[in-house]
């Protein structure tokens, strides 16, 4: 026996004995994922994926049925979008005539809309050789550039309301940037429109709802927690996508008890300022504070580092002489 | 330390008495790579047979007992060692020896996995198969079937690849 010509432990893993075996269980493996995943994507059991399989000449043909219902679906879709924005463009022109009427536009403004209508008109000409989703496709969005260019050609004639009528307005009045805005915001109403223009020029100023700037906040807060709600549910969603009723309740049920015992902790942490500035005192025994300590160490910055939030932030200052954790 | 709850291959061959090639090959393919690791390490096992080899929940198998693990890095061994019917020749022969005495007892393995018992077993062979415990056996049988290599395939459904592994790959070497 020589024990030199044995086999290297490297060259077994290359013997077809084992090259065999390999690919047959990868090809085992392979198929037995392939019929998982389509129990899984379709809930069938395994005589309905013999029968998909024995039937796919017809699904052939049924998906093909499918997809053309799906294009004159599609196609409806684009033409009711079509239908929309004529009806827009319509309103649109006929508010435009009145105001002229009014005489609050200027034709120059208009002319500039006419032109504006013939290059689109042109753009649609030449896209009209192109093809029908295409066509469409780009007649929407130049409809909708073209709608955007009214109201920009609306808001240059507020410009040159403004910087025109204003000048006439009485010295004492100035009209804010805000109260420029919300005039611009309400321009498509013309009897608001005429209101505030009296108010400005009566030497008023025009008091709408959202005119406060209190209102303004809370508004903003109550938009920011709509926000919040709606991306916390997205997120939500996505995770439990898979999950039954009762992974989401526990969920929920456990997300309340924390939020419970957060708020309970936070509670029990706030202070009375006595309390605080005693506790400051004892700290200060043990080491004498520096200047920018003692800053640091008054009761309003301690109660801010009590928040969890905030301690976060002022970590960052890397200012913080003490914190101070209670159990 | 990884706790292995599964037993050992060499329970699992006595409870299966033989296993199918498909099964022999997982177990064994899972051994030859681990062993693979250590030769690539400069490392030799030196007792690899079934009670050494673990199967975990997984039924994956986990080589153990590193007592007569050695570096091959200073030279060839000498050292009398392992199981009687699992052992090379050369080492029944005092010869010096190198990491080809792991590739013998992979041999030796696959066959008993197929066969459920060892290709040099004794007619006196007992469960125990370490030296220190078997003083009193008689093993000089053994080593006469190990040196003149007197051993058969009794199972006719094996591949020839299957054969051909046993035969000139581990055991027998093909004359040149």
């Amino acid at each position: 026996m020589d024990n030199k010509t044995r086999i290297k432990v490297k060259d077994i893993l290359n013997h077809p004995w084992v090259r065999n075996f390999e690919k047959k269980e990868i090809e085992r493996v392979k198929s037995e994922v392939k019929q998982k995943m389509l129990l899984d994507s379709g809930k069938r059991s395994n005589e309905d994926i013999s029968e998909i399989n024995n039937n796919n000449n017809d699904n052939d043909d049924n998906n093909e049925y499918n997809n053309n219902n799906d294009d004159i679906k599609y196609l409806q879709h684009f033409q009711d979008i079509d239908s929309e924005e004529e009806n827009i463009r319509n309103l649109e022109s006929e508010l435009l005539k009145a105001k002229i009427k009014a005489g609050k536009v200027s034709t120059k403004n208009v002319q500039f809309s006419d032109d504006n209508n013939k290059n689109n008109n042109n753009n649609n000409n030449h896209i009209n050789n192109n093809n029908y989703m295409s066509y469409n496709q780009q007649s929407s969005s130049i409809n909708s550039n073209n709608a955007l260019k009214n109201k920009f050609s609306t808001s240059n004639v507020l410009d040159k309301i403004n910087s025109e009528s204003l000048k006439s307005l009485p010295k004492n009045i100035m009209m804010s940037n805000e109260d420029f805005s919300l005039l611009q915001n309400n321009l498509k109403d013309d009897s608001l429109f005429d209101k505030v223009l009296n108010q400005v020029q009566s030497g008023k100023r025009p008091k709408t709802k959202n005119s406060s700037k209190k209102s303004d906040e809370s508004l903003k807060a109550k938009l920011n927690k709509s926000s919040y709600n709606k991306t916390k549910k997205k997120a939500f969603d996505y995770r439990f996508k898979d999950s039954n009723k009762e992974d989401k309740d526990e969920f929920r049920l456990a997300e309340n008890i924390y939020m419970t015992t957060m708020n309970d902790n936070l509670k029990h942490r706030i202070e009375s300022d006595e309390e605080i500035e005693e506790r400051l005192n004892n700290l200060n025994k043990y080491e004498k504070p520096t200047k920018k300590s003692k800053t640091m160490l008054s009761s309003k910055n301690i109660r801010h580092i009590y928040s969890p939030a905030k301690f976060i932030s002022i970590s960052h200052t890397s200012n913080i002489k003490y914190i101070i954790i209670y159990n | 330390m990884e706790y292995i709850n599964n037993g050992s291959l060499f329970n699992l061959i006595k409870k299966h008495n033989r296993l199918s090639e498909q099964k022999a090959f997982k177990y064994f393919i899972q051994t030859v790579s681990a062993v693979n690791f250590l030769h690539e390490n400069n490392l030799i096992h030196r007792d690899l047979k079934p009670e050494n080899l673990l199967l975990n929940e997984n039924d994956d198998i986990k080589l153990c007992d590193f007592g007569w693990c050695v570096e091959l890095s200073i030279g060839n061994r000498i050292t009398f060692c392992g199981t009687y019917e699992y052992m090379a020749p050369e080492i029944i022969k005092e010869m010096p020896y190198n990491h080809s005495i792991d590739v013998w007892s992979l041999g030796v393995l696959l066959y008993e996995l197929l066969h459920g018992y060892s290709p040099f077993k004794s007619q006196k062979s007992t469960d125990n198969k370490d030296i220190e415990e078997n003083d009193n056996m008689d093993y000089s049988e053994i080593f006469k079937n190990i040196i003149k290599l007197q051993f058969k395939i009794d199972r006719d459904d094996l591949s020839t690849h299957c054969k051909d592994l046993i035969y000139s790959k581990f055991i027998h070497i093909k004359n040149n």
